[in-house]
């Protein structure tokens, strides 16, 4: 009886022990289950946005694949589309076995709308890229990019040196020539009245220098934009670096004024063609017609005057060094309404005399192409009679603009000064001329709406 | 010889062990007891703050990469920024077609208010007065938005200076999380250089 009675007593206590054991596990269980899956849910967190990331650069990938073969396709190579998959001018292609790792796989599918593109198409790239984690969604990204042709006069005076005005006097700003980008529509000329709203803010002076000469504005009046390769520019009392949005009696906006200039300055090349002629007499061209003729030289003196007809492209063989086009006394080169003149050369360019008299409303209408690579360069002067019209493309040379007129265009050169009260306007038109220059993205756009990407769900089911 | 125990004897013994305890017997066993308690309800106040300090960083992880990324998703489609102040940026947003559209980016450093002390997205300018939604909270006021502009060769320091040149955009952030028994938590973010892609500099 007595041993009875003391067993059970023990058993009553260890029952005790065993519930209070077991409920403190539990809870111990509940605390680490939290803990175990809020470090899954970061877990998991950490995982998608890396997925997503993944999905990011890959969707990124493969529109650089299209962007690379429209470039090649504009050198003329012809396995450019090799691979892809085409109907008409549509082109797709799949890219697919990327490894990220931990059995998560990744493929990208690219479509293209436009595989012939002409100087002024703006073709779209469209990418979709999925990051396949093994238990999981997949992480799906969808991107647009419109491409359109780089130009060679994005900017008004572009130097890889430096870039000076001697005058007190002189001003840049811009205009835009064709607003509508559409050729057939006739072209706006430059009016420096404000009440018209044609004179514009973006007149851009830039050097690739770093020297603190980069840009010696001194007394010129900037109504647009500065930039530099990393020095300020040097403006004199009575200059000024303004715009439409300057605060009154700022001279230097510095929003205006940036240092992070950085441009690729592209050898150019003269054409093959062109019928060879020994000289040149007082007209060159047909009217209505497009032609091409080689030289080696042009020189005009006294009164004598060469007259453009038709398009006019004139290769100026003369070496680097010699002179390839020089103009004295009252000579003058006309180029009527209508027609236009190129000149590609290597030789040094002086047009002066009664100078460059272009009777067009757009500055393409005289483009000088300055095709030298030597370590010494070339020298290109250039006169204007009444307003100077032009582009100049040579940056290996160093240009010199003479007049105190009007000078609309664009120049591209290793050095500009600009001598005289020069009114510089720069044509914002120009930004795309593009010729058959490469392609760069003109808009990157992701889509993230399912109606956004409605709009391209066609073009990627099936394959 | 022979002993006997009386029965009596037994009987008292056994009703004395059965009586209760002695106080040295309740003082020690109340002693370890208040020691094991104390002990144990340490562990549980320790979990506790443990856990709750893992619960608000697992939010605060949580929120800063929805804020991020809903930020660095209109980022990279800016073509063009507005910088309003170092806690405020507005962004231009290409649409369909050649349209564009803003929005704001901001951090609220008032003390009251459904926004007070977050990281906010409004569409329109600063000013617009349209709602505001709410990506980050319980900031710290040390939030700041950084501009970078393009590297280039030979330059060391890449700050942008004006809208102009700024071509990257990045985001400092501290959020402090604070409850009345578990102390605070806090964390330091610093962003990705978010690309505008769709902005034009001067190259």
């Amino acid at each position: 009886m007595f041993s009875g009675s003391h067993t059970s007593c023990f058993q009553s206590r260890r029952g005790a022990v065993l519930i209070v054991a077991m409920l403190i596990s539990a809870v111990i269980a509940l605390m680490l289950g939290s803990y175990l899956s809020l470090n899954l849910t970061s877990t998991r967190l950490a995982f998608r946005s890396f997925q997503n990331h993944a999905a990011v650069n890959l969707v990124e990938a493969g529109a650089e694949e299209a962007l690379w073969s429209f470039n090649r396709d504009n050198q003329g190579q012809a396995d450019a589309w090799t691979g892809w998959s085409t109907s008409g001018s549509e082109a797709w292609k799949k890219f697919s076995g990327f490894d990220f790792t931990q059995n998560t796989t990744g493929w990208v599918k690219v479509y293209v709308s436009n595989t012939q593109p002409s100087s002024n198409d703006s073709p779209k790239i469209v990418a979709l890229s999925s990051v396949n984690p093994p238990n999981s969604a997949p992480a799906t990204r969808m991107m647009e990019i419109t491409l359109r042709r780089r130009s060679y006069f994005a900017n008004g005076l572009i130097a890889k040196d430096t870039i000076t005005f001697n005058g007190n006097n002189a001003t840049v700003d811009s205009w835009n020539s064709d607003p509508d980008n559409d050729p057939n529509t006739a072209p706006i000329d430059y009016d420096p009245d404000p009440s018209h709203g044609i004179r514009k803010d973006g007149g851009t002076v830039a050097s690739l220098s770093v020297q603190n000469t980069a840009v010696l504005l001194n007394q010129a009046d900037i109504w647009g934009y500065v930039y530099t390769g990393g020095a300020q520019p040097q403006v004199g009392n009575q200059g000024s670096i303004r715009g439409a949005s300057t605060p009154a009696g700022v001279k230097i906006d510095p929003d205006r004024v940036a240092t992070d200039f950085n441009a690729e300055f592209i050898p150019i090349t003269s054409p093959l063609g062109g019928t060879t002629i020994p000289f040149i007499g007082s007209v060159l061209g047909v009217a209505g017609t497009t032609t091409s003729w080689r030289c080696s030289s042009l020189s005009l003196s006294g009164n004598s005057t060469l007259t453009i007809l038709g398009d006019v492209t004139l290769v100026l063989t003369a070496p680097s060094g010699s002179s390839a086009l020089s103009m004295a006394g009252n000579a003058q080169i006309i180029i009527p309404s209508g027609s236009s003149l190129t000149i590609y050369t290597e030789g040094d360019v002086n047009i002066a005399g009664k100078g460059l008299t272009n009777n067009n409303t757009q500055s393409v209408s005289f483009q000088l192409w300055g095709t030298n690579q030597s370590v010494a360069g070339q020298s290109i002067q250039v006169a204007g009679n009444g307003a100077l019209r032009g582009i100049v493309y040579a940056p290996n040379s160093n240009v010199k603009i003479n007049g105190n007129g009007d000078v609309m265009g664009s120049v591209v050169a290793n050095t500009i000064t600009l001598v005289g009260n020069a009114a510089f306007h720069y044509d914002e038109a120009l930004a795309n001329f593009g010729g058959n220059a490469s392609f760069g993205v003109d808009k990157w756009r992701e889509l993230t709406t399912p109606a956004q990407k409605a709009t391209y769900d066609n073009k990627f089911s099936g394959w | 010889m022979t002993t006997s125990i009386p029965h009596t004897k037994i009987r008292d013994s056994k009703l004395a062990r059965t009586t209760g305890f002695s106080l040295v017997e309740v003082m020690v066993a109340a002693g370890l007891s208040t020691l094991m308690l104390t002990a144990i309800l340490g562990a549980f106040n320790f979990i506790g703050r443990s856990g709750f300090r893992a619960s608000s960083y697992s939010q605060i992880e949580a929120q800063i990469r929805r804020g991020l990324d809903t930020f660095s998703n209109d980022a990279r489609m800016a073509n063009d920024i507005q910088w309003n102040s170092a806690q405020s940026i507005t962004l231009s947003l290409p649409t369909a077609g050649n349209g564009s559209s803003d929005v704001t980016y901001a951090y609220d450093a008032s003390t009251t208010g459904a926004t007070a002390q977050s990281f906010y997205q409004m569409s329109g300018s600063p000013g617009s007065g349209n709602a505001k939604r709410v990506l980050i909270r319980d900031l710290d006021p040390t939030f700041s938005f950084a501009r970078f502009k393009l590297e280039q060769n030979g330059v060391t320091n890449n700050s942008a200076v004006n809208d102009l040149e700024t071509k990257l955009i990045q985001i400092n952030l501290k959020i402090v999380q604070s409850a009345l028994t578990a102390g605070q938590s806090s964390q330091s973010s610093k962003s990705a250089r978010y690309l505008l892609r769709n902005k034009r500099v001067s190259n």
